[in-house]
């Protein structure tokens, strides 16, 4: 797990592909948002117990160890983190297991998107980060 | 006990017919209704019946001769004397054979003449043929044809004045035969004409002490004799049908006495049991033949029949002399034996090698099938998940890339960040390239189609070590090789590394967590080894064959969620088959497992 930077505007990234965490990440903090990674659920759930709490969290389905799913029923029933919205980030055509999301975005994601989902849900880069529920 | 005034009334009436009291009613005298009632029959059908007296008496001497009490026929013989017949004429009338009912009697000679009237000629063929007709009918012989021409020759009031004479007759000699003491020598008939008679034709003093041997015993002796020869012949018929059912169907009999326990078996059975008859103690045979894994269902189904009385019926297995086993079924049941003193278990068996045979093939067809049928179905389900992990897996670097392009489109990073994500794009399209090349690869090998090969000389340290640089930049540095000699030969060198990646790949993704990696190089004359070893998550043994099944991935790699296709070792094995190699495994708990790549120092002999 690394920690960029940690503040009001923070985005987490969920996603056990290297290349595809390194890519939100460059990106997010291009566009000065502080980005925290995580390579499975496990390590997400971790990083969420030590007092995080990032605006967005953008989440990968298929992962070892704990996949996004059983990520989403954790952060609900063990964190009571709920308000926290998720979109998973998915190359799975099947919708079902992400119902409980915020919002689902395709792979291949568009980074416009992406980036417009995280402006929404934390406010622009330079206003204060506003937690909207779902 | 005198008899009562009734009885003697009807004496007198009777003494008073004849001038003298007959021996036939004198046992009749105990019984006024009995004297009555003999006395009335003959009267009516004897004496008053309107039949001329002679054929009366002829008929009734004929008749008298199946009688074995020989008063009747003495009497009514000394009675044609007295009707004016010469002993010769007695003689020959009675000395004739009776005819076969069989043949004679049905078919006569000739037939009635319509016109003549008036009563037969005494001695005529035609009152002889009609003598001889109603002995067929006081025997027994007589048929529907034999009545209706009796009839049609005397007319139909002659006719039922012969038949009621005949039913006296019945009763007469009935009669006679329950009462042997009545004697000739009291009738007046015999008294006055017998001497005579006997006198006339010497012959008939012998005929009438041998009579009864000829006519009245012997008669019904050969008919007995003649029924039982019948019965005799078409008992062996039917013995000899079902000798034919029981060969042709390969079965035989076979019984036990349920007391003495004794057996019987028939020749066929014996053979059945691949004994030659007489070559072995029956009991011994038909028990010791039962095959051992099969003696309890026998006995099980032994001890209901006889317990419960209810047929036996069972299928086994029996093993001949020669040990060939031989499927046999048997049915039986209780019965009386032929003696009617005892109990029998009885029945046949036969050889259903050939329909078990047939049975077994298709139950084994049946599998066969439905295992195949499985097979498919695992196979369907295999690829369903395995195209849900392609286009997943070929989104990933597609991701990326497109990501990584989009963000140089949005602004221009500096020139580090730009060479970085330009490379990252690079990389991913590489990545795609591959998953392609090795589905396609993977998909041709599945084919039978050998993947082209471009064979160098090439040095497989250089190999292992381009491999394990690439991967240490991702996973770090946990492998070590161990090589001895020279490990150089004519191999494809891309095919040779793509298979130790897969390897590799496989003990990173599958081994125990941050264990050491080993690969090791053994350098034979001719061949050579590399082994990829991993510490932990032994495959169990009876997933190790079908690993190397295209889209076959282990049970736990699979409950794990750990990402594959289940195409990287049908791959690795492909590329090393082409080389003329063989890759083997070795899975031990504890021990961790083992791929082993053999190749021949040079692959252009497999080409």
């Amino acid at each position: 797990m690394t920690f960029s930077s940690v503040g009001c505007k923070t985005v987490m990234v969920v996603e056990d592909d290297r290349d595809i965490r390194e890519s939100l990440k460059d990106a997010l903090e291009a566009e000065n948002f502080s980005v925290v990674t995580a390579c499975n659920g496990r390590e997400a759930l971790d990083a969420l117990r030590s007092d995080l709490r990032p605006c967005l969290i953008l989440l990968d389905l298929m992962m070892p160890i704990m996949g996004g799913v059983e990520f989403i029923d954790r952060l609900d029933v063990d964190l009571h983190l709920e308000c926290i919205p998720v979109f998973v980030i998915s190359a799975i055509a099947d919708r079902s297991n992400s119902a409980r999301a915020t919002g689902y975005i395709k792979k291949p994601a568009d980074l416009d998107v992406i980036l417009a989902t995280a402006h929404r849900y934390c406010g622009s880069n330079l206003s204060v980060a506003s937690v909207v529920g779902p | 006990m005198n008899p009562s005034s009734a009885a003697l009334a009807i004496k007198a009436a009777i003494v008073s017919r004849f001038g003298f009291f007959p021996p036939f009613f004198e046992p009749a005298m105990s019984s006024a209704s009995v004297i009555d009632n003999l006395w009335n029959q003959t009267v009516s059908a004897y004496l008053d019946n309107p039949l001329p007296t002679l054929f009366k008496e002829k008929l009734a001497a004929l008749l008298a001769r199946h009688c074995a009490v020989s008063y009747c026929l003495i009497c009514h013989s000394a009675a044609l004397k007295s009707l004016g017949m010469s002993g010769t004429e007695v003689y020959d009338l009675l000395a004739r054979a009776v005819p076969d009912f069989e043949e004679g009697i049905r078919r006569p000679s000739t037939d009635p003449d319509p016109t003549r009237c008036g009563w037969l000629v005494a001695g005529s063929s035609a009152e002889d043929e009609v003598l001889q007709e109603c002995v067929a009918v006081h025997l027994g012989h007589a048929d529907a044809h034999v009545y209706e021409r009796l009839k049609k020759t005397v007319g139909t009031s002659s006719y039922n004045e012969i038949i009621s004479f005949l039913a006296y007759n019945k009763t007469a000699l009935t009669w006679a035969e329950a009462h042997p003491e009545i004697s000739y020598e009291n009738d007046r008939r015999a008294m006055e004409h017998l001497v005579p008679l006997l006198e006339s034709d010497s012959r008939l003093s012998t005929f009438f002490e041998n009579y009864s041997a000829q006519y009245a015993v012997l008669e019904t002796q050969q008919l007995a004799r003649r029924h039982l020869q019948n019965t005799e012949a078409r008992h062996k018929d039917a013995i000899e049908f079902l000798q034919l059912a029981l060969d042709g169907g390969q079965m035989g009999t076979w019984s036990i006495d349920l007391a003495s326990e004794e057996v019987t078996l028939s020749d066929s059975t014996i053979r059945l049991m691949g004994y030659l008859p007489g070559q072995a103690e029956a009991a011994g045979i038909l028990f010791d033949s039962i095959h051992p894994e099969d003696r309890a269902l026998v006995q099980e189904a032994w001890r209901k029949a006889i317990a419960n009385r209810e047929p036996y019926s069972v299928e086994y297995r029996i093993v001949h002399p020669d040990g060939q086993v031989r499927w046999l079924f048997a049915r039986g049941n209780i019965r009386a034996n032929p003696f009617g003193d005892g109990e029998i278990l009885a029945g046949i068996n036969g050889d259903i090698s050939d329909r078990k045979e047939a049975e077994n093939a298709i139950a084994a067809q049946k599998q066969e099938l439905e295992s195949m049928v499985h097979r498919l179905e695992e196979e369907a389900d295999l690829k369903e998940r395995f195209v849900a992990m392609l286009s997943h897996d070929l989104r990933t670097p597609l991701t990326t890339a497109k990501l990584s392009a989009q963000l140089l489109a949005r602004q221009v990073p500096d020139l580090e960040t730009q060479r970085k994500v330009a490379g990252r794009i690079t990389q991913n399209m590489n990545r795609a390239d591959r998953m392609i090349r090795d589905l396609l690869d993977a998909t041709q090998i599945k084919a039978g189609k050998k993947p082209h090969l471009d064979l160098q000389d090439c040095d497989l340290n250089r190999i292992v070590k381009d491999t394990l640089e690439d991967l240490s930049s991702v996973h770090g540095n946990r492998f070590s090789v161990v090589t001895a000699g020279d490990v150089t030969g004519s191999w494809d060198a891309e095919a040779l590394r793509r298979s130790l990646e897969n390897l590799v790949g496989n003990a990173v993704k599958y081994g125990a967590v941050d264990a050491p990696i080993t690969l090791t190089l053994v350098a034979e004359p001719e061949h050579i080894e590399v082994g990829v070893h991993n510490f932990g998550n032994e495959i169990a043994i009876e997933e190790q064959a079908s690993l190397f099944e295209p889209y076959r991935r282990t049970q736990s790699a699979v409950r794990e969620g750990k990402k594959g296709w289940g195409l990287g070792l049908s791959l690795v094995r492909g590329l090393v088959d082409a080389h003329g190699g063989s890759v083997r495994i070795r899975s031990v708990p504890g021990e961790g497992t083992t791929f082993t790549v053999r190749l021949p120092r040079d692959s252009r002999n497999a080409q």
